[in-house]
C-alpha cells in the first residue's frame, strides 16, 4: 500500500455490526505491545517487549520477548521468550536454547527464537473454540535458531531454523533441525547450485552465515478433517512451516521428522501448482482450526517482494532471491485438492490489475487470522496496516499503526491478532463506536480548497469517450491472459 | 600350551602380536584366512560362536592357546602380559583402519601399571593410533600413560555421580582425581570428554540406567572439580542389550539438566564416531 504523505493513522474504518468484535494486540514499533479495542483505545501497553509477534492469552497474558540479541553477531535471535501477566510481571520463560557468549556482551542463555512460537492447547495463538492455550502448564514450541554446517547445502556456515519442544520447566524434550531435511524440499539443481554459492549471506561476526531458510511461521495442525479421514499427512500434532527465503511451505511429521506434504518451492511442476501460482516470500502459513469457517485449510500471506533460489535473472543476479512481484496476496488453500478456495488480492481489493496492484504489498512480514464469523483480520505488516474483511471482501475495519521508529523508521507491524474479550477479564467491555469511512473524494485537510472549489471550466470540442483500461501502459484486466 | 594366530593379509594388528611373540621367544603357528583358507575355514565353523565380527568381517588376529580365544591386538597383548588380570580395563577396540581403543586407564588394577603403561607403548610403536579412556580415577596412571606421549586421542568419560561409582564403574571416584583427570585431558591436543549415559545393574540386579537428575549431579560435579562451565562436554548413551536404545531426542531431557552446570553440554551425534 503505497502511503500518501499525508494519512490518518489509528482506526479508520468500522463497521460494529459486521466485525467480530475484541480486543487487537500489536507491536507497536520501538516502542511495545499494544492491545487495544475495536476503537483504538489502548487498554494496556506493556513497554519494551519486542514481540514477533505478541499474543494475548486468557487471563490477559502476554506472550512475547524482551528484546533480541545484537545484529553484528546473528539474524534476528530473540533473546527469550516470555509469558507476563496484565502487570508486566514474567510468569513463564524459555531461554536455553544455547548459551552466548557475544565480544562486548556478558554471556546469557538465550532462546534465540524468532517468528513464532505455540503453546499446548491451541494449535495456531489464536481462539478457535473449545481451544484455549494453556497458561499455568504445558508444552510450548518455540522456532528457534542454532548455527550448522551442512556441506550438502553450502561451504558457507548456515543459521539454521530449529523447532522446539520446551516443558513448562523451560526444559528442551524434543527438536527439529531443518537443515537435517535438506533433500526432502526438493529444490531443483539451479536452485541447489545458487544456494551452494550464496545460502542468503549475511554479514555476521566473527563468521557470516547464510539464512538459507528462514522460516517464519510454525504452528500445529491441530484436530481436522483430512486426519479424521484417515490422512496421515495431518496428524494433528504434525507442524507446518514456511520458509520464506525458499518460497516453500510445508508439513512436519511430529513423530519421524520428516516432511509429509509441501507447497514449493517450484510452481511449475504440476497443473495444480501452476494455478496457485507463484507463493514469494510468504508469511504465516498455518491451518485454519478446527470449530472456525474454512476450518483445514490453508492461509497464506503470500508477501510478493522477493524470495526463493534459481538461476541468475535480470531481478536477481546472482540467482538469490529469484522470483519478484510487487503485490501480495492472502490465500485460503485446500491442502488436499492443492486449490485456492478463497482470497484476498488486488483484484478482491478493487485495485486495477496490475498497474494498481501494488496498493496491496508488504513485501515482509504480515499475516492473516481467520475468525468466527468467517472474517479475515489481515496484516499488511510493512506499513502497520490491519484490516479486516468479510468472507465476500468487504473491509468492516482498519487501522494504520502510528508508531514509526527511530532506529528503524516503519510503522512496520509484524503480525496482529484478535482476541476476544473474555481472553481479557481486566478491561471491561467497551463501548463499540462506528466509523465511516472518510469520503476521501471530499475531505480535505485544513487550509485546502473544498471539493468544487473551481473559477472557472470549458468545454472542448472533438474530444471522444474515455476509454478503459487497455490504454495503460503494460497491460489491464482487459487483456486475455491466456 | 601351543599358541594358533589366525591372521590376514598385511594386516598391521597381526605383525604387532607377531612381534611379541617373536620378541618374548614364544613360539606359535600362524594360518593367514586366505593362504590357508580351508584350515581357517574348518575353525571358524568349529569356533564361529566364539569369534567377533566387526562391522568390517572377522577381526584380526584371532589367538587361541587352547585355553583362550582372544581377538583385538589390546585383548591379546593384556592376555600375554597379565593373563586375564586386564580385562576389566582392556576391552574390545570399536575402532578400526589403523586406530585401537577399548583402553580405560580408571579400571587397570594395582600392581597392573607397568604392563598397562607398556600395552600402550607396544601398541601405539607397532603403528596403531591409540585412543585411551579414562573415568576419572587413576590420575597418577593417566598421568604417567600420557607422559610417555604414546596416546593421540584422549577420552574423559565421566560415567555418572560419585555416589554411583562404585555400582558403574567398579571402584569410588576421589574429586581431586576427577579434578586432575579433566586437567590432563583438556591439556591435551585431542581430547574429547564424555558424560555417559551409562548402564549398569542396579539394585536387584537388574539393568538400570543413569536418571537425567543423576546426570545433572554428574554434570555439577564436573562443574566442581573444574570450575568451568564452559567446559565442552559430550553426552552420549552407552548402548547395551536388554534396555532400550536411547539416542536424539531421548537424550534431550538429559541435555537439559547437565546444562544447568554445564552450559556448552551437546548430545553427541552417532555420525561423529
Amino acid at each position: 500500500m503505497g502511503h500518501p504523505t499525508i494519512y490518518p493513522t489509528g482506526v479508520t474504518v468500522y463497521d460494529p455490526e459486521k466485525c467480530w468484535n475484541g480486543l487487537t494486540i500489536f507491536q507497536a514499533q520501538e516502542v511495545g505491545a499494544v492491545l487495544m479495542d475495536m476503537n483504538g483505545r489502548e487498554h494496556n501497553v506493556w513497554k519494551g517487549v519486542l514481540g514477533m509477534p505478541n499474543k494475548i492469552f486468557p487471563g490477559g497474558y502476554l506472550m512475547s520477548s524482551r528484546g533480541r540479541r545484537d545484529g553484528k553477531f546473528s539474524v534476528q535471535d530473540g533473546v527469550d521468550v516470555v509469558q507476563i501477566d496484565w502487570e508486566g510481571k514474567v510468569v513463564w520463560k524459555f531461554d536455553q536454547n544455547e548459551f552466548i557468549e557475544d565480544p562486548g556482551y556478558e554471556g546469557r542463555w538465550m532462546a534465540r527464537y524468532h517468528h513464532d512460537f505455540q503453546r499446548e492447547g491451541n494449535p495456531v495463538g489464536y481462539y478457535a473454540p473449545g481451544m484455549e492455550p494453556k497458561t499455568d502448564s504445558g508444552n510450548t514450541l518455540v522456532l528457534a535458531h542454532r548455527n550448522a554446517r551442512n556441506s550438502d547445502i553450502s561451504d558457507k556456515l548456515l543459521l539454521d531454523d530449529l523447532i522446539l519442544e520446551v516443558n513448562w520447566e523451560g526444559e528442551i524434550v524434543w527438536e527439529w533441525n531443518c537443515h537435517e531435511h535438506f533433500e526432502e524440499f526438493g529444490f531443483r539443481e539451479g536452485p541447489k547450485n545458487t544456494l551452494a554459492r550464496n545460502p542468503n549471506y549475511r554479514p555476521t561476526k566473527p563468521e557470516g552465515m547464510g539464512d538459507w531458510m528462514h522460516i517464519n511461521s510454525m504452528s500445529v495442525l491441530g484436530p481436522n478433517k483430512w486426519y479424521d479421514a484417515g490422512d496421515q499427512r495431518f496428524h494433528p500434532d504434525n507442524i507446518i512451516v514456511d520458509g520464506r527465503e525458499a518460497n516453500i511451505t510445508f508439513i512436519i511429521d511430529k513423530k519421524s521428522g520428516k516432511v509429509v506434504w509441501k507447497l514449493g518451492p517450484d510452481y511449475d511442476s504440476t497443473p495444480e501448482l501452476k494455478a496457485i501460482g507463484w507463493i514469494i516470500g510468504q508469511h504465516h502459513c498455518h491451518m485454519i482450526p478446527a470449530g472456525l469457517p474454512g476450518a483445514g485449510n490453508i492461509l497464506i500471506f503470500d508477501n510478493g517482494g522477493w524470495g526463493g533460489y534459481d538461476v541468475p535473472n535480470p531481478g536477481a543476479p546472482t540467482g538469490v532471491k529469484a522470483a519478484l512481484r510487487d503485490y501480495s496476496r492472502v490465500l485460503e488453500i485446500d491442502p488436499v485438492a492443492m486449490k485456492i478456495v478463497w482470497q484476498y488480492t488486488p483484484s478482491e481489493a478493487g485495485f486495477l490489475f496490475p498497474m494498481d496492484s501494488n496498493r496491496f504489498y508488504s513485501p515482509f512480514i504480515s499475516g492473516m487470522q481467520r475468525l468466527p464469523n468467517g472474517n479475515t483480520l489481515i496484516t499488511e505488516g510493512s506499513d502497520g496496516r490491519v484490516f479486516e474483511v468479510t468472507a465476500d471482501h468487504k473491509i468492516v475495519w482498519e487501522f494504520i499503526s502510528p508508531y514509526k521508529g527511530k532506529h528503524v523508521p516503519m510503522n512496520m507491524t509484524y503480525r496482529a491478532y484478535r482476541v476476544p474479550y473474555e481472553w481479557v477479564p481486566q478491561v471491561k467491555k467497551p463501548v463499540e463506536t462506528a466509523i465511516r469511512p472518510l469520503d476521501v473524494f471530499s475531505f480535505r485537510v485544513p487550509g485546502a480548497a473544498a471539493l468544487g472549489d473551481r473559477a472557472k471550466e470549458v468545454t472542448v470540442d472533438g474530444c471522444v469517450p474515455y476509454g478503459g483500461s487497455n490504454a495503460l501502459c503494460v497491460a489491464s484486466i482487459e487483456d486475455d491472459d491466456k | 600350551m601351543s599358541i594358533t594366530l589366525y591372521t590376514a593379509p598385511d594386516c598391521l594388528r597381526c605383525k604387532i602380536v607377531k612381534e611379541f611373540l617373536a620378541e618374548r621367544g614364544q613360539e606359535y603357528t600362524a594360518f593367514d584366512f586366505k593362504a590357508d583358507k580351508d584350515i581357517f575355514n574348518a575353525y571358524y565353523r568349529a569356533n564361529r560362536s566364539a569369534i567377533y565380527r566387526n562391522p568390517e568381517g572377522v577381526e584380526f588376529p584371532i589367538f587361541d592357546d587352547g585355553t583362550v580365544i582372544r581377538q583385538g591386538t589390546g585383548e591379546i597383548l593384556a592376555y600375554l602380559l597379565s593373563g586375564r588380570v586386564l580385562e576389566a580395563c582392556v576391552t574390545r577396540s570399536e575402532l578400526l583402519h589403523g586406530w585401537i581403543s577399548g583402553l580405560n586407564v580408571s579400571a587397570c588394577p594395582a600392581g597392573q601399571e607397568d604392563n598397562f603403561v607398556t600395552l600402550v607403548r607396544l601398541l601405539a610403536k607397532g603403528g596403531l593410533t591409540v585412543e585411551l579412556h579414562a573415568d576419572g580415577r587413576r590420575a597418577d596412571l593417566l598421568k604417567r600413560v600420557l607422559d610417555e606421549g604414546h596416546v593421540s586421542r584422549m577420552v574423559l568419560d565421566v560415567v555418572g555421580p560419585a555416589g554411583l561409582y562404585p555400582a558403574v564403574a567398579g571402584g569410588e571416584l576421589a574429586l581431586d582425581d576427577l579434578k586432575q583427570s579433566i586437567a590432563l585431558t583438556r591439556g591435551y591436543k585431542e581430547h574429547l570428554i564424555r558424560l555417559v549415559v551409562s548402564a549398569y545393574a542396579g539394585e536387584g540386579g537388574a539393568l538400570t540406567r543413569v536418571t537425567p537428575v543423576e546426570a545433572a549431579e554428574a554434570a555439577k560435579m564436573v562443574f566442581e572439580a573444574c570450575g568451568d562451565r564452559m567446559l565442552p562436554v559430550f553426552i552420549e548413551a552407552q548402548q547395551v542389550q536388554g534396555l532400550e536404545k536411547l539416542e536424539d531426542q531421548a537424550l534431550l531431557p538429559y541435555r537439559s539438566k547437565v546444562r544447568a552446570s554445564l552450559v556448552k553440554a551437546e548430545i553427541r551425534k552417532p555420525e561423529a564416531h
